[in-house]
Protein backbone atom coordinates (compact mmCIF):
# COMPACT_ATOMS: atom_id res chain seq x y z
CA UNK A 1 0.00 0.00 0.00
CA UNK A 2 1.67 3.21 -1.11
CA UNK A 3 -0.60 5.73 0.58
CA UNK A 4 0.03 9.43 0.86
CA UNK A 5 2.25 10.48 3.76
CA UNK A 6 1.21 12.79 6.58
CA UNK A 7 3.66 14.26 9.08
CA UNK A 8 2.26 15.13 12.52
CA UNK A 9 4.42 17.45 14.61
CA UNK A 10 3.17 17.29 18.22
CA UNK A 11 4.85 16.83 21.62
CA UNK A 12 1.87 15.35 23.47
CA UNK A 13 1.83 11.53 23.22
CA UNK A 14 -1.94 11.17 23.65
CA UNK A 15 -2.65 13.66 20.90
CA UNK A 16 -0.32 11.73 18.59
CA UNK A 17 -2.10 8.49 19.54
CA UNK A 18 -5.47 10.02 18.61
CA UNK A 19 -4.24 10.84 15.11
CA UNK A 20 -2.45 7.47 14.84
CA UNK A 21 -5.70 5.63 15.69
CA UNK A 22 -7.72 7.93 13.48
CA UNK A 23 -5.57 7.32 10.40
CA UNK A 24 -5.08 3.57 10.99
CA UNK A 25 -8.15 2.69 8.96
CA UNK A 26 -7.37 5.06 6.13
CA UNK A 27 -4.78 4.70 3.37
CA UNK A 28 -2.71 7.58 4.78
CA UNK A 29 0.73 6.78 6.13
CA UNK A 30 1.66 8.66 9.31
CA UNK A 31 5.09 9.83 10.42
CA UNK A 32 5.67 11.82 13.60
CA UNK A 33 7.99 14.47 15.01
CA UNK A 34 8.07 15.64 18.63
CA UNK A 35 9.27 19.23 18.40
CA UNK A 36 9.53 22.12 15.96
CA UNK A 37 13.16 21.51 14.94
CA UNK A 38 12.59 17.78 14.36
CA UNK A 39 9.44 18.75 12.45
CA UNK A 40 11.46 20.82 9.98
CA UNK A 41 14.21 18.21 9.45
CA UNK A 42 11.74 15.32 9.15
CA UNK A 43 9.65 17.28 6.63
CA UNK A 44 12.71 18.13 4.51
CA UNK A 45 13.96 14.55 4.61
CA UNK A 46 10.68 12.65 4.02
CA UNK A 47 8.79 15.27 2.00
CA UNK A 48 5.31 14.38 3.31
CA UNK A 49 2.19 15.14 1.25
CA UNK A 50 0.61 17.03 4.17
CA UNK A 51 1.79 18.35 7.54
CA UNK A 52 -0.21 18.69 10.77
CA UNK A 53 1.61 21.28 12.85
CA UNK A 54 0.83 21.98 16.48
CA UNK A 55 1.65 25.63 17.17
CA UNK A 56 2.92 25.20 20.72
CA UNK A 57 5.99 23.00 20.53
CA UNK A 58 9.28 22.63 22.38
CA UNK A 59 12.50 23.99 20.83
CA UNK A 60 10.78 25.83 17.98
CA UNK A 61 7.18 27.01 17.75
CA UNK A 62 4.88 25.65 15.08
CA UNK A 63 4.63 29.14 13.60
CA UNK A 64 8.40 29.35 13.16
CA UNK A 65 8.62 25.78 11.80
CA UNK A 66 5.88 26.63 9.29
CA UNK A 67 7.74 29.76 8.18
CA UNK A 68 10.97 27.78 7.65
CA UNK A 69 9.20 25.06 5.66
CA UNK A 70 7.56 27.70 3.46
CA UNK A 71 11.03 29.10 2.70
CA UNK A 72 12.31 25.69 1.45
CA UNK A 73 11.50 24.86 -2.20
CA UNK A 74 10.67 21.19 -1.46
CA UNK A 75 8.04 22.03 1.19
CA UNK A 76 6.93 25.47 -0.01
CA UNK A 77 3.75 24.04 -1.52
CA UNK A 78 2.98 21.28 0.99
CA UNK A 79 -0.43 21.74 2.69
CA UNK A 80 0.13 22.57 6.38
CA UNK A 81 -2.74 22.39 8.89
CA UNK A 82 -1.88 24.44 11.97
CA UNK A 83 -3.34 23.12 15.22
CA UNK A 84 -3.82 26.17 17.42
CA UNK A 85 -3.75 25.35 21.08
CA UNK A 86 -4.77 28.41 23.04
CA UNK A 87 -7.85 29.15 20.98
CA UNK A 88 -6.32 32.53 21.51
CA UNK A 89 -7.73 35.29 19.37
CA UNK A 90 -4.96 36.01 16.94
CA UNK A 91 -3.51 32.48 16.80
CA UNK A 92 -5.39 31.79 13.57
CA UNK A 93 -4.03 34.98 12.08
CA UNK A 94 -0.48 34.18 13.17
CA UNK A 95 -0.82 30.69 11.67
CA UNK A 96 -2.05 32.10 8.37
CA UNK A 97 0.71 34.71 8.31
CA UNK A 98 3.31 32.00 8.93
CA UNK A 99 2.01 30.25 5.79
CA UNK A 100 -0.36 27.57 7.11
CA UNK A 101 -2.98 26.40 4.58
CA UNK A 102 -5.66 25.85 7.22
CA UNK A 103 -6.04 25.76 10.97
CA UNK A 104 -8.01 23.86 13.56
CA UNK A 105 -8.42 24.91 17.19
CA UNK A 106 -7.72 22.46 19.97
CA UNK A 107 -9.57 20.59 21.34
CA UNK A 108 -10.59 19.46 17.89
CA UNK A 109 -12.95 16.73 16.82
CA UNK A 110 -10.89 13.88 15.27
CA UNK A 111 -13.48 13.43 12.52
CA UNK A 112 -13.42 17.16 11.76
CA UNK A 113 -9.63 16.85 11.41
CA UNK A 114 -10.01 13.84 9.11
CA UNK A 115 -12.51 15.76 6.97
CA UNK A 116 -10.07 18.67 6.71
CA UNK A 117 -7.21 16.33 5.77
CA UNK A 118 -9.33 14.69 3.06
CA UNK A 119 -10.30 18.09 1.72
CA UNK A 120 -6.69 19.22 1.35
CA UNK A 121 -5.28 15.81 0.38
CA UNK A 122 -7.83 13.43 -1.17
CA UNK A 123 -7.11 9.81 -0.26
CA UNK A 124 -7.50 8.21 -3.67
CA UNK B 1 9.07 71.73 77.40
CA UNK B 2 10.59 75.14 78.05
CA UNK B 3 14.16 76.02 78.85
CA UNK B 4 14.24 79.79 79.74
CA UNK B 5 18.05 79.93 79.69
CA UNK B 6 20.18 77.18 78.25
CA UNK B 7 23.34 78.68 79.78
CA UNK B 8 21.98 78.42 83.33
CA UNK B 9 23.68 75.71 85.29
CA UNK B 10 22.15 72.25 84.92
CA UNK B 11 19.68 73.49 82.30
CA UNK B 12 21.04 71.59 79.34
CA UNK B 13 23.59 68.87 79.83
CA UNK B 14 24.21 67.48 76.40
CA UNK B 15 27.51 69.05 75.49
CA UNK B 16 27.15 68.63 71.72
CA UNK B 17 23.79 70.42 71.70
CA UNK B 18 25.01 73.08 74.09
CA UNK B 19 27.90 73.82 71.75
CA UNK B 20 25.49 74.56 68.89
CA UNK B 21 23.40 76.85 71.07
CA UNK B 22 26.44 78.77 72.19
CA UNK B 23 27.87 79.14 68.70
CA UNK B 24 24.61 80.56 67.36
CA UNK B 25 23.94 82.61 70.48
CA UNK B 26 20.64 80.88 71.37
CA UNK B 27 19.52 81.17 74.98
CA UNK B 28 15.89 80.13 75.31
CA UNK B 29 14.21 77.03 73.88
CA UNK B 30 10.60 75.88 73.46
CA UNK B 31 9.92 72.25 72.35
CA UNK B 32 6.50 70.78 71.53
CA UNK B 33 6.32 67.03 70.90
CA UNK B 34 4.40 65.71 67.87
CA UNK B 35 2.33 63.06 69.63
CA UNK B 36 0.18 60.48 67.93
CA UNK B 37 -1.53 58.00 70.24
CA UNK B 38 1.31 58.08 72.81
CA UNK B 39 3.91 57.75 70.10
CA UNK B 40 6.35 60.57 69.43
CA UNK B 41 6.57 61.26 65.69
CA UNK B 42 8.89 64.20 66.14
CA UNK B 43 9.43 67.49 67.96
CA UNK B 44 8.85 71.13 66.96
CA UNK B 45 11.60 73.31 68.47
CA UNK B 46 11.81 77.10 68.59
CA UNK B 47 15.00 78.90 69.71
CA UNK B 48 15.47 82.47 70.78
CA UNK B 49 18.61 84.49 71.39
CA UNK B 50 17.09 86.27 74.41
CA UNK B 51 16.77 84.26 77.60
CA UNK B 52 13.38 83.98 79.35
CA UNK B 53 10.09 82.08 79.17
CA UNK B 54 7.94 81.97 76.03
CA UNK B 55 4.52 83.65 76.30
CA UNK B 56 1.30 81.61 76.48
CA UNK B 57 0.19 82.81 73.07
CA UNK B 58 3.32 81.47 71.41
CA UNK B 59 3.07 78.18 73.32
CA UNK B 60 -0.59 77.77 72.29
CA UNK B 61 0.14 78.55 68.70
CA UNK B 62 3.02 76.14 68.56
CA UNK B 63 0.87 73.44 70.16
CA UNK B 64 -1.89 74.01 67.61
CA UNK B 65 0.70 73.92 64.84
CA UNK B 66 2.09 70.66 66.26
CA UNK B 67 -1.44 69.17 66.24
CA UNK B 68 -1.90 70.03 62.55
CA UNK B 69 1.55 68.68 61.70
CA UNK B 70 0.73 65.34 63.35
CA UNK B 71 -2.41 65.03 61.22
CA UNK B 72 -0.55 65.96 58.05
CA UNK B 73 2.22 63.43 58.73
CA UNK B 74 -0.34 60.76 59.59
CA UNK B 75 -2.28 61.42 56.38
CA UNK B 76 0.86 61.23 54.31
CA UNK B 77 1.76 57.90 55.95
CA UNK B 78 -1.74 56.50 55.39
CA UNK B 79 -1.65 57.63 51.79
CA UNK B 80 1.65 55.88 51.22
CA UNK B 81 0.35 52.69 52.87
CA UNK B 82 -2.74 52.84 50.68
CA UNK B 83 -0.62 53.21 47.56
CA UNK B 84 1.47 50.25 48.59
CA UNK B 85 -1.65 48.14 49.28
CA UNK B 86 -3.03 49.13 45.88
CA UNK B 87 0.16 47.96 44.20
CA UNK B 88 0.05 44.66 46.11
CA UNK B 89 -3.58 44.13 45.11
CA UNK B 90 -2.78 44.84 41.48
CA UNK B 91 0.04 42.30 41.55
CA UNK B 92 -2.18 39.72 43.27
CA UNK B 93 -4.92 40.27 40.73
CA UNK B 94 -2.48 39.90 37.84
CA UNK B 95 -1.13 36.67 39.35
CA UNK B 96 -4.68 35.37 39.71
CA UNK B 97 -5.45 36.12 36.06
CA UNK B 98 -2.21 34.52 34.88
CA UNK B 99 -2.85 31.49 37.08
CA UNK B 100 -6.35 31.10 35.64
CA UNK B 101 -5.09 31.45 32.08
CA UNK B 102 -2.36 28.81 32.58
CA UNK B 103 -4.62 26.53 34.56
CA UNK B 104 -7.41 26.53 32.03
CA UNK B 105 -4.90 25.78 29.29
CA UNK B 106 -3.51 22.86 31.28
CA UNK B 107 -7.05 21.57 31.93
CA UNK B 108 -7.85 21.56 28.23
CA UNK B 109 -5.00 19.27 27.23
CA UNK B 110 -6.29 16.13 28.98
CA UNK B 111 -9.83 17.08 28.06
CA UNK B 112 -8.76 17.08 24.43
CA UNK B 113 -7.71 13.43 24.83
CA UNK B 114 -10.92 12.45 26.63
CA UNK B 115 -13.15 14.05 24.00
CA UNK B 116 -11.02 12.82 21.11
CA UNK B 117 -10.88 9.15 22.13
CA UNK B 118 -14.52 9.11 23.15
CA UNK B 119 -15.57 10.54 19.82
CA UNK B 120 -13.55 7.89 18.01
CA UNK B 121 -15.10 5.12 20.12
CA UNK B 122 -18.54 6.50 19.28
CA UNK B 123 -17.48 6.72 15.63
CA UNK B 124 -16.67 2.96 15.91
CA UNK B 125 -13.09 3.20 14.69
CA UNK B 126 -12.14 0.73 17.45
CA UNK B 127 -14.91 -1.68 16.44
CA UNK B 128 -18.65 -1.97 16.77
CA UNK B 129 -20.25 -0.21 19.73
CA UNK B 130 -23.25 -2.05 21.18
CA UNK B 131 -26.47 -0.03 20.98
CA UNK B 132 -26.75 -0.01 24.79
CA UNK B 133 -23.42 1.84 25.11
CA UNK B 134 -24.20 4.63 22.69
CA UNK B 135 -26.23 6.63 25.19
CA UNK B 136 -23.67 6.67 28.03
CA UNK B 137 -20.88 7.42 25.54
CA UNK B 138 -22.92 10.34 24.21
CA UNK B 139 -23.40 11.50 27.80
CA UNK B 140 -19.62 11.48 28.26
CA UNK B 141 -19.24 13.50 25.08
CA UNK B 142 -21.85 16.09 26.08
CA UNK B 143 -20.50 16.45 29.63
CA UNK B 144 -16.97 16.80 28.27
CA UNK B 145 -18.10 19.53 25.91
CA UNK B 146 -19.91 21.24 28.76
CA UNK B 147 -16.75 21.13 30.87
CA UNK B 148 -14.81 22.54 27.94
CA UNK B 149 -17.22 25.48 27.64
CA UNK B 150 -16.81 26.22 31.35
CA UNK B 151 -13.03 26.11 31.08
CA UNK B 152 -13.14 28.33 28.00
CA UNK B 153 -15.24 30.87 29.90
CA UNK B 154 -12.74 30.98 32.75
CA UNK B 155 -9.91 31.33 30.23
CA UNK B 156 -11.69 34.16 28.43
CA UNK B 157 -12.46 36.01 31.62
CA UNK B 158 -8.89 35.75 32.87
CA UNK B 159 -7.61 37.02 29.53
CA UNK B 160 -10.04 39.93 29.59
CA UNK B 161 -8.96 40.79 33.15
CA UNK B 162 -5.29 40.52 32.28
CA UNK B 163 -5.89 42.85 29.34
CA UNK B 164 -4.73 40.17 26.93
CA UNK B 165 -7.99 39.75 25.05
CA UNK B 166 -8.00 41.11 21.53
CA UNK B 167 -10.72 40.97 18.93
CA UNK B 168 -10.06 39.23 15.60
CA UNK B 169 -12.36 41.14 13.27
CA UNK B 170 -13.47 39.63 9.97
CA UNK B 171 -16.19 40.26 7.41
CA UNK B 172 -19.21 38.10 8.20
CA UNK B 173 -22.83 37.64 7.25
CA UNK B 174 -25.25 38.05 10.16
CA UNK B 175 -27.65 35.32 8.88
CA UNK B 176 -24.76 32.77 8.81
CA UNK B 177 -23.91 33.57 12.39
CA UNK B 178 -27.53 33.24 13.55
CA UNK B 179 -27.84 29.96 11.67
CA UNK B 180 -24.75 28.61 13.41
CA UNK B 181 -26.30 29.42 16.80
CA UNK B 182 -29.62 27.87 15.76
CA UNK B 183 -27.99 24.69 14.50
CA UNK B 184 -25.90 24.28 17.67
CA UNK B 185 -28.72 24.85 20.12
CA UNK B 186 -31.62 23.29 18.22
CA UNK B 187 -30.96 19.80 19.68
CA UNK B 188 -31.11 21.16 23.24
CA UNK B 189 -34.41 22.94 22.51
CA UNK B 190 -35.89 19.83 20.92
CA UNK B 191 -34.82 17.72 23.88
CA UNK B 192 -36.67 20.05 26.29
CA UNK B 193 -39.72 20.27 24.00
CA UNK B 194 -39.19 24.02 23.48
CA UNK B 195 -39.79 26.01 20.34
CA UNK B 196 -36.61 27.73 19.13
CA UNK B 197 -37.19 30.22 16.32
CA UNK B 198 -34.86 32.71 14.66
CA UNK B 199 -35.75 35.62 12.44
CA UNK B 200 -33.36 37.73 10.40
CA UNK B 201 -34.37 40.53 8.00
CA UNK B 202 -33.62 40.08 4.30
CA UNK B 203 -30.78 41.85 2.55
CA UNK B 204 -28.59 42.75 5.53
CA UNK B 205 -25.26 44.27 4.48
CA UNK B 206 -22.06 42.40 5.39
CA UNK B 207 -20.93 43.01 8.97
CA UNK B 208 -17.38 43.48 10.27
CA UNK B 209 -16.35 42.33 13.73
CA UNK B 210 -15.14 39.32 15.73
CA UNK B 211 -17.70 36.84 14.41
CA UNK B 212 -16.43 34.08 16.71
CA UNK B 213 -16.89 36.20 19.83
CA UNK B 214 -20.30 37.48 18.74
CA UNK B 215 -21.40 33.90 18.10
CA UNK B 216 -20.14 33.04 21.59
CA UNK B 217 -22.23 35.89 23.07
CA UNK B 218 -25.37 34.70 21.27
CA UNK B 219 -24.68 31.11 22.33
CA UNK B 220 -24.45 32.34 25.92
CA UNK B 221 -27.71 34.31 25.72
CA UNK B 222 -29.70 31.70 23.80
CA UNK B 223 -28.17 28.89 25.89
CA UNK B 224 -29.28 30.68 29.08
CA UNK B 225 -32.75 31.26 27.66
CA UNK B 226 -33.14 27.55 26.87
CA UNK B 227 -31.74 26.62 30.26
CA UNK B 228 -34.10 28.83 32.25
CA UNK B 229 -37.23 28.04 30.24
CA UNK B 230 -39.29 25.01 31.19
CA UNK B 231 -42.00 25.42 28.57
CA UNK B 232 -42.88 27.68 25.70
CA UNK B 233 -40.44 29.24 23.31
CA UNK B 234 -37.13 30.96 22.83
CA UNK B 235 -36.77 33.44 19.98
CA UNK B 236 -33.67 35.02 18.47
CA UNK B 237 -34.41 38.02 16.27
CA UNK B 238 -32.22 40.55 14.51
CA UNK B 239 -32.81 44.19 13.68
CA UNK B 240 -30.61 46.76 11.94
CA UNK B 241 -31.02 50.39 12.95
CA UNK B 242 -28.71 53.41 12.64
CA UNK B 243 -25.67 51.26 11.90
CA UNK B 244 -26.26 49.02 14.93
CA UNK B 245 -27.32 45.38 14.77
CA UNK B 246 -29.54 44.41 17.68
CA UNK B 247 -29.82 40.72 18.54
CA UNK B 248 -32.78 40.05 20.78
CA UNK B 249 -33.13 36.77 22.69
CA UNK B 250 -36.61 36.43 24.21
CA UNK B 251 -37.82 33.53 26.33
CA UNK B 252 -40.90 32.47 28.27
CA UNK B 253 -38.80 31.29 31.20
CA UNK B 254 -38.62 31.91 34.94
CA UNK B 255 -37.79 35.62 34.62
CA UNK B 256 -35.58 37.72 36.90
CA UNK B 257 -36.58 39.86 39.90
CA UNK B 258 -36.04 43.62 39.36
CA UNK B 259 -33.50 43.96 42.17
CA UNK B 260 -31.39 41.11 40.77
CA UNK B 261 -31.05 42.49 37.24
CA UNK B 262 -28.16 44.83 38.01
CA UNK B 263 -25.87 42.15 39.42
CA UNK B 264 -26.55 39.74 36.54
CA UNK B 265 -23.53 40.90 34.58
CA UNK B 266 -21.12 40.58 37.50
CA UNK B 267 -18.91 37.50 37.28
CA UNK B 268 -19.85 34.51 39.41
CA UNK B 269 -23.25 36.04 40.18
CA UNK B 270 -26.53 34.53 39.16
CA UNK B 271 -29.99 35.93 39.87
CA UNK B 272 -30.38 33.85 42.99
CA UNK B 273 -28.34 31.26 44.90
CA UNK B 274 -31.19 28.75 44.57
CA UNK B 275 -30.86 29.14 40.79
CA UNK B 276 -27.31 27.82 40.93
CA UNK B 277 -28.57 24.79 42.80
CA UNK B 278 -31.38 24.06 40.38
CA UNK B 279 -29.91 25.08 37.06
CA UNK B 280 -26.15 24.97 37.60
CA UNK B 281 -23.76 27.25 35.75
CA UNK B 282 -20.90 29.46 36.87
CA UNK B 283 -22.40 32.88 36.28
CA UNK B 284 -19.60 33.73 33.85
CA UNK B 285 -21.49 33.74 30.55
CA UNK B 286 -23.22 37.09 30.94
CA UNK B 287 -20.21 38.94 32.29
CA UNK B 288 -18.10 37.68 29.38
CA UNK B 289 -20.86 38.54 26.93
CA UNK B 290 -21.03 42.09 28.27
CA UNK B 291 -17.27 42.52 27.98
CA UNK B 292 -17.13 41.25 24.38
CA UNK B 293 -20.05 43.49 23.40
CA UNK B 294 -18.38 46.50 25.00
CA UNK B 295 -15.10 45.70 23.24
CA UNK B 296 -17.11 46.04 20.01
CA UNK B 297 -18.44 49.42 21.15
CA UNK B 298 -21.91 48.03 21.79
CA UNK B 299 -24.13 47.51 24.80
CA UNK B 300 -26.30 44.89 26.47
CA UNK B 301 -29.73 45.37 27.98
CA UNK B 302 -32.30 43.21 29.68
CA UNK B 303 -36.02 43.36 30.34
CA UNK B 304 -37.64 40.77 32.52
CA UNK B 305 -40.68 39.93 34.52
CA UNK B 306 -40.64 37.24 37.19
CA UNK B 307 -42.52 34.17 35.99
CA UNK B 308 -43.19 35.63 32.53
CA UNK B 309 -39.81 35.53 30.84
CA UNK B 310 -36.80 37.64 29.91
CA UNK B 311 -35.48 39.46 26.87
CA UNK B 312 -31.74 40.02 26.58
CA UNK B 313 -30.54 42.32 23.82
CA UNK B 314 -27.10 43.13 22.50
CA UNK B 315 -26.53 46.02 20.13
CA UNK B 316 -23.25 46.18 18.29
CA UNK B 317 -22.08 48.36 15.43
CA UNK B 318 -22.65 46.64 12.07
CA UNK B 319 -19.07 47.54 11.30
CA UNK B 320 -16.53 47.65 14.10
CA UNK B 321 -14.62 50.93 14.45
CA UNK B 322 -11.16 50.70 12.92
CA UNK B 323 -12.64 48.88 9.95
CA UNK B 324 -9.81 48.61 7.43
CA UNK B 325 -11.85 47.28 4.54
CA UNK B 326 -13.39 49.72 2.02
Amino acid sequence: VSGKTILYVEDNELNRKIVRDLLRHTSYRLIEALDGEAGVTTALEHRPDLILMDVQLPKMSGFEATRRLRAEPVTAGTPIIAITSFALSGDEQRATEAGASAYLAKPYSPFALLALIRQLLPEA
Amino acid sequence: VQVPDVVAEGAYDVARVRAIFERRGYRALLAVPLLLEQRILGVLVVWRQEPGSFGDEIVNRLQAFAGHSVLAIRNAQLYRELEEKGRQLETASRHKSEFLANMSHELRTPLNAILGFNEMILGQIYGDVPASMKEPLTDIQNSGKHLLRLINNVLDLSKIEAGRMELSPVEYAVPDLVERVRASLYPLAAEKGLEFVTSVPDALPLAYGDAGRITQCLMNLAGNALKFTRQGRVGLSVELQDGFVTYRVADTGIGIAKDKIDSLFTEFRQGDATITTEFGGTGLGLSITKKFVEMHGGRVSVESELGKGSTFSISIPLRLAGDRTP
